[in-house]
C-alpha cells in the first residue's frame, strides 16, 4: 500500500546554522518531495505546523536493547518505539547483550529483527573482543559486512593499550571507528560515584575524575599511534574535555559523546541515593559540567547520546551499592537538553546539531539536511510543550529515571522514518 | 516541665518530656538534626540513665510499641545495646538478622522490608553494609526508621553517645577540641560526630594517614591532618577509631605495626593533649594497634561509660521516635 503524502504547513525548518522562517515540507514515497511556500498536494495529510521546528531524526550513539537476551527489560521494538517517541530515527545498540555482538550471527540476528520492525535504523556496535573479555580481537570484518556500524567492548574497560592498538588498526580496514567507555577500573576500584565532597559527605565510595582521563590520555595516545579513529562514549570531566580538545587541534581523530545526565547534574544531586541516577559514568561537579557545555559549544564534543540503559525494577529496588547503574534516557534526552537552551546554556543550534549532525560526523554516515530530494527521516519538535514520562506516555519496557512522573517540556511531537509517521504525540 | 525521676520509683509517663517541635520521625543520621534535638535527646538520655542506676530499670513508656531489629551487617552490641534500650521502655523487640534471612536467597531489601512491615513493626533499627540503606527504607516502609549504622555513611546513636559522654565530662562543648582519629574515610562514627560535635560548637580535627582521609573533608567543617600529633596537641578528648582491615581492603596501610608506631595512641602521645583528656572508643578496640593497652585501661579512658551511656541514649530516641508518630504514652 501506498503511504500518503504528508504535507507539513509552515515548519520552521532546522537547517544546522538555526530555524529558518516557516514554510511548508512535502512528503512522498519517503522523501522530502519540495520544501517552499504555498506547497499543495490534494491527496496529502496536512500537519499543522505553526510554531514547530523539523529537523533531520535524531541519531543516538549510545544505547541499550537489551535484546538478545534480556528482552524483560527491552528489546529491539520497544527500542525502536522509544526512539521514535525521543525524536530518533537511528540507534547505536551496544554489544553487551546476551550473547554479546561478538559475531555475525548476532549482528545479523538484532539487524533482522530490527528491520522486521522497520521504524529506526538501528546500528549494532559490534564488540572489539571474543565475548567482550578484553582479550583477543573479535571478527570485525565479518561483522561489518554483517552491519556493524563501530567496535567496542560496550562499559567494559579496556585494560590493554596494546589490545586497544590493535583494533583500531584492524578496525581502519573496515573504515569503523572504535568506541571506547574510558574508565580505568584499578583506579576506579569499587566507587560507586564521583569522588568528592559528596561522596565523603554521603560515606559512599568515590570514583575520581582522575579514573576517566588517565584513560582518555592514553587512549589518544594509542589513537594517534593507530592512525585510526577512536570515539570516548561518554566524557564526565573537564580534564577530559581539555585533553579531547588538544587532541582535536593536533589532528588526532578522536570524537565524543556526552549523556544528557551529565549536561543537566551534577553530584550533588546524589544527596538521596537515588539508585536512578547511578550511572556507569558517575555524574561530577558543576565545573566538570560546564566544561561539557562549554565543548558542546566549541565541537570538542560531537555528539549527545541518551545512554539509555534500561534496568529492571528488581535491578534497582536495592540498595544503592548493589543496585544496577543506568537510566533509561531515549525519551526524555530532548527536553533535558532543552533545558539547558533554555537556561541559556547551550545554544540551540548547537543542541540540535549534537543530535543530527554530530553523530553522523562520528559514524562518517552522510549528513542530512531538510531539502527536496532527502530521504524523509524527520522529528518535528514543538519546544515548549509541557508532558511527562509516565506509565502513560512510556514506551520503554523499563522505568528507571528520576524523570518518571516529573514535568517535562519540550518533546517531539511527529517522527517520520522514510517517510512513514513512526510516533505522532 | 521538669521531669522527676527518683531512684527506686516508677515514674508515670507523664513526667517525661513532651515531643519536640521537630519531630524526630526517623533518626537518619545527625547531619540533618539541629544543636536544639541533639540537645533534647541527649538531655532526655540523662533522664534515662538515671533509670538505668535503679533497681528496676524499667519504664512502661512503650508498653504495646514493637521494635524491630534489622541487622543486615554483623553487630551483636550494637544490637544488645538496642534490644536493652527497647525492653527497658517495655517495648516489644523481634530481630533479624541477615545470616537467618530471606537477603541471602536473593530477596530484594524492599521486598524484605515490605515483608517485614506486614508485621507491623512500630520501629525499625537498621543495620547495614551499605550507605543510605536506612534512607531507602524509610522511603519505602512505613515505620520509625532508627539508623544503627549504615556503610561509611553515618552512625548517629554511637555520634549521639559519644557527645553525651563528652559533655557528662567537659560540659559544654563549645571551643573544646576533639580529635578523631583513625580511618576517617571508612567511618560512620567518625561522620556522625563530626556532623553533631560541629553543631554544639566543638573543634573538630580529625587526622589518620592521608589514605584513610577522604577528599575534600574539610568541607564538613573540619580540619584534617596526615599525622596525628597536630590533631592530639592540646585536645580535650581523642577519640580512636577501630582499624578495620577487613573493610579497605589492605592497601591503606602497610601494617598493624606500623601503623601504631606512627598513629597509635600511646601514653607519650596523649601527653600532647590537654591534662586529664578523654580516651574514647567506639569499641572493638584492637589493642596494641590503634590503641595502646595501658591508655585504653588509664584513668583517663572513658570507653566503658561510652558502653554504659549507649544504653540511655538509645531509649532517649526509640522514646522520641515513638513519641512523634503518637505511640506514646501506654497505659
Amino acid at each position: 500500500m501506498a503511504q500518503q503524502p504528508l504535507l507539513l504547513r509552515q515548519v520552521q525548518v532546522f537547517d544546522g546554522e538555526g530555524v529558518a522562517a516557516p514554510s511548508d515540507v512535502l512528503v512522498a514515497r519517503g522523501r522530502i518531495v519540495a520544501v517552499g511556500q504555498g506547497l499543495a498536494a490534494d491527496d496529502a495529510e496536512v500537519v499543522a505546523g505553526t510554531g514547530l521546528v523539523l529537523a533531520p531524526g535524531f541519531v543516538d550513539l549510545r544505547a541499550c536493547a537489551r535484546e538478545p537476551g534480556d528482552e524483560h527489560e527491552e528489546d529491539l521494538v520497544s527500542l525502536s518505539d522509544a526512539a521514535n517517541a525521543g525524536g530518533f530515527t537511528a540507534v547505536v545498540v551496544n554489544p553487551d547483550t546476551t550473547p554479546g555482538n561478538d559475531d555475525h550471527a548476532v549482528t545479523e540476528l538484532i539487524l533482522r529483527r530490527a528491520r522486521e520492525y522497520g521504524r529506526c535504523d538501528v546500528l549494532p556496535q559490534g564488540a572489539l573482543s571474543h565475548r567482550l573479555k578484553g582479550e583477543t580481537l573479535a571478527p570485525m570484518g565479518e561483522m561489518s559486512e554483517a552491519g556493524a556500524v563501530c567496535f567496542g567492548d560496550g562499559d567494559r574497560p579496556m585494560t590493554s593499550p596494546r589490545l586497544l592498538r590493535r583494533a583500531l588498526e584492524y578496525a581502519r580496514g573496515f573504515d569503523r571507528p572504535i568506541f571506547t567507555h574510558a574508565i580505568d577500573p584499578d583506579l576506579a576500584g569499587t566507587g560507586a560515584i564521583h569522588e568528592g565532597p559528596w561522596s565523603t559527605r554521603l560515606g559512599m565510595r568515590g570514583i575520581p575524575a582522575a579514573a576517566e582521563h588517565v584513560i582518555v590520555a592514553r587512549d589518544i595516545a594509542v589513537a594517534q599511534l593507530a592512525n585510526s579513529r577512536l570515539h570516548f562514549a561518554r566524557v564526565t570531566t573537564a580534564k577530559s574535555v581539555a585533553l579531547i580538545r588538544a587532541a582535536k587541534a593536533e589532528g588526532i581523530r578522536v570524537t565524543a559523546s556526552v549523556t544528557p545526565w551529565h549536561l543537566t547534574l551534577t553530584d550533588a544531586a546524589m544527596v538521596d541515593y537515588d539508585v536512578n541516577l547511578k550511572l556507569v559514568a558517575p555524574l561530577r561537579t558543576e565545573v566538570d559540567r560546564q566544561a561539557l557545555l562549554a565543548g558542546l559549544a566549541d565541537g570538542t564534543i560531537d555528539a549527545i547520546c541518551s545512554d539509555h540503559m534500561p534496568v529492571n525494577i528488581a535491578g534497582k529496588a536495592l540498595e544503592f551499592d548493589y543496585a544496577a547503574p543506568g537510566a533509561i534516557a531515549i525519551q526524555t534526552t530532548l527536553a533535558q537538553v532543552l533545558a539547558c537552551v533554555r537556561a541559556g546554556e547551550l545554544p540551540l543550534a548547537v543542541a540540535l546539531n549534537a543530535l543530527t549532525k554530530g553523530p553522523r560526523r562520528v559514524l562518517q554516515m552522510p549528513v542530512t539536511r531538510v531539502v527536496a530530494g532527502a530521504v524523509a527521516d524527520l522529528t518535528l519538535i514543538d519546544l515548549q510543550a509541557p508532558w511527562t514520562l509516565d506509565a502513560k506516555s512510556n514506551k520503554s519496557k523499563s522505568r528507571n529515571t528520576i524523570l518518571w512522573d516529573q514535568p517535562l517540556t519540550g518533546r517531539t511531537v511527529l517522527t517520520l522514518f522514510r517517510g512513514k509517521v513512526v510516533w505522532r504525540a | 516541665m521538669q521531669p522527676q525521676v527518683e531512684p527506686g520509683q516508677t515514674p508515670g509517663t507523664d513526667s517525661l518530656p513532651q515531643a519536640p517541635q521537630e519531630p524526630l520521625r526517623h533518626l537518619l543520621g545527625l547531619e540533618h538534626l539541629s544543636a536544639e534535638q541533639i540537645v533534647q535527646i541527649l538531655d532526655l538520655a540523662a533522664q534515662m540513665k538515671a533509670v538505668n542506676s535503679r533497681r528496676i530499670k524499667k519504664l512502661p513508656t512503650l508498653r504495646g510499641v514493637t521494635v524491630l531489629t534489622f541487622f543486615v551487617e554483623n553487630s551483636t552490641r550494637t544490637r544488645m545495646s538496642f534490644e536493652l534500650a527497647a525492653k527497658r521502655l517495655s517495648a516489644d523487640t523481634m530481630s533479624f538478622t541477615a545470616s537467618s534471612s530471606s537477603l541471602a536467597k536473593g530477596e530484594t531489601l524492599i521486598d524484605t522490608a515490605r515483608n517485614l512491615e506486614a508485621m507491623g513493626p512500630d520501629i525499625v533499627i537498621i543495620r547495614h553494609s551499605c550507605s543510605g540503606a536506612p534512607a531507602l527504607l524509610a522511603r519505602t516502609v512505613n515505620c520509625g526508621i532508627v539508623n544503627a549504622g549504615d556503610g561509611s555513611h553515618e552512625h548517629p546513636t554511637q555520634g549521639l553517645l559519644d557527645i553525651f559522654t563528652l559533655r557528662e565530662r567537659l560540659g559544654d562543648l563549645r571551643g573544646k577540641k576533639v580529635a578523631i582519629v583513625g580511618d576517617i574515610a571508612h567511618s560512620r562514627v567518625a561522620r556522625s560526630n563530626i556532623f553533631g560535635l560541629q553543631k554544639l560548637g566543638a573543634d573538630v580535627h580529625v587526622a589518620g594517614p592521608a589514605t584513610m582521609l577522604p577528599p575534600a573533608i574539610e568541607q564538613l567543617g573540619c580540619t584534617a591532618w596526615p599525622r596525628v600529633e597536630p590533631a592530639m596537641e592540646g585536645a580535650d578528648a581523642i577519640m580512636m577509631l577501630r582499624i578495620q582491615r577487613e573493610r579497605q581492603g589492605n592497601d591503606l596501610i602497610p601494617s598493624s605495626h606500623e601503623y601504631h608506631r606512627f598513629f597509635g595512641l600511646d601514653e607519650r602521645r596523649l601527653r600532647l593533649a590537654k591534662p586529664g583528656a578523654l580516651v574514647m572508643h567506639p569499641g572493638p578496640m584492637n589493642r596494641g594497634v590503634e590503641i595502646a593497652p595501658e591508655v585504653a585501661d588509664g584513668d583517663q579512658s572513658v570507653i566503658l561509660q561510652q558502653v554504659e551511656n549507649g544504653v540511655a541514649v538509645r531509649m532517649a530516641v526509640l522514646y522520641l521516635v515513638a513519641a512523634s508518630r503518637g505511640l506514646e504514652p501506654q497505659g
